[in-house]
C-alpha cells in the first residue's frame, strides 16, 4: 500500500482573487458608473467593446485535480469552477446590467467515476 | 509463476512508452433547462437574462448594437491510449489515440440594440461563435 502512495497526487490551481458577493451587490444598475466599479472591484480582467457600450469581466477560477497512476494506467479528474461577473455599461459608462455566478468554492477533488456536487 | 513474472516485467518495461488514461474534466456547472426556457425572445431583457442565468462565459459584439452572451460548460470523459517509440537517441515518435470531446456545450443569447433577447440557441459554443463572431465596429456619432 505504501508503495502505491507516490503515484497519487492532488493539485489545486487558482487564477485571480475570489469575487466578493457583497462588493458586487453594492453596484446598482442605473446608478453606478464604471468609476464606481473600478473603486469597488478594481481593474477588470477583460473589457469587450459592444459598439458604444462596453462589458467588463471579472473572474476567479478554482481548479482541483486528483490523479492516480500505476504502471501503464492513469486516472485523472479535474474539476474547474469559477466566480465570474460581467458588468455592462452604456455609452456614458453608467451600469445597465450586471450578472454574477459564484461557484468557485464548489470544486472538488474526486476520481473520474465519483459524482461531484452540482449546486 | 514464470509467466506472471514475465507479464509483470513486460508491464513495467511498457510503462515508459505506453500509457492508458481515463480522464474526466468538468468545467463549470450546466444550466438547468428551466432556467433559460422561461426567457421569452422579444420580451426578456438583458437584466432578465443576467438575473436568470448569471454571468456568461463570454460576450461578443454582433454589430449594429447587437451582441451575444454565451453560457458554457464542459463535462468530458476521455479514454486514451498513448504510445511513444524512441527512434534515435534523442528523438521519439508519438502516436496518440483519444476519444476526446473538447467542445464546450452551452447556449448563446442574442440581444438586440434595445437590450431585448432576440433569440437563444443551444449547441457547441465554438460552432455558434464561429457563425456569429465579427470584429468590433467603429460607429460614427
Amino acid at each position: 500500500m505504501l508503495s502505491l502512495l507516490p503515484s497519487c497526487f492532488l493539485a489545486r490551481t487558482t487564477t485571480n482573487e475570489p469575487l466578493s458577493a457583497e462588493r458586487l451587490a453594492a453596484l446598482k444598475v442605473g446608478q453606478s458608473t464604471a468609476q464606481d466599479a473600478l473603486t469597488t472591484l478594481g481593474a477588470p480582467h477583460d473589457v469587450v467593446q459592444l459598439g458604444r457600450r462596453s462589458a467588463w469581466r471579472y473572474d476567479f477560477s478554482n481548479s482541483k485535480r486528483a490523479g492516480f497512476s500505476i504502471v501503464v494506467v492513469t486516472l485523472l479528474n479535474e474539476d474547474s469552477r469559477s466566480d465570474r461577473a460581467w458588468l455592462f455599461f452604456d455609452e456614458n459608462l453608467v451600469l445597465i446590467g450586471a450578472g454574477s455566478t459564484l461557484q468557485a468554492d464548489a470544486s472538488e477533488f474526486a476520481m473520474p467515476w465519483n459524482e461531484v456536487e452540482s449546486r | 509463476m514464470s509467466a506472471r513474472l514475465t507479464a509483470i516485467g513486460a508491464l513495467l518495461l511498457c510503462s515508459a512508452c505506453v500509457s492508458v488514461s481515463w480522464e474526466r474534466k468538468l468545467r463549470d456547472l450546466p444550466l438547468r433547462p428551466e432556467q433559460y426556457q422561461q426567457l421569452q425572445p422579444g420580451a426578456a431583457t438583458l437584466e432578465d437574462v443576467l438575473a436568470k442565468l448569471g454571468a456568461p462565459l463570454d460576450v461578443w459584439e454582433l454589430g449594429h448594437g447587437r451582441f451575444a452572451l454565451a453560457y458554457g460548460w464542459e463535462q468530458n470523459r476521455e479514454l486514451g491510449l498513448s504510445v511513444s517509440v524512441p527512434v534515435t537517441q534523442r528523438r521519439s515518435a508519438n502516436f496518440d489515440y483519444d476519444e476526446i470531446n473538447l467542445h464546450t456545450y452551452g447556449i448563446v443569447c442574442f440581444l438586440s440594440a434595445d437590450l431585448r433577447l432576440e433569440s437563444l440557441e443551444e449547441g457547441r459554443l465554438h460552432e455558434l461563435r464561429a457563425m456569429q463572431r465579427r470584429r468590433p465596429e467603429y460607429e460614427e456619432n
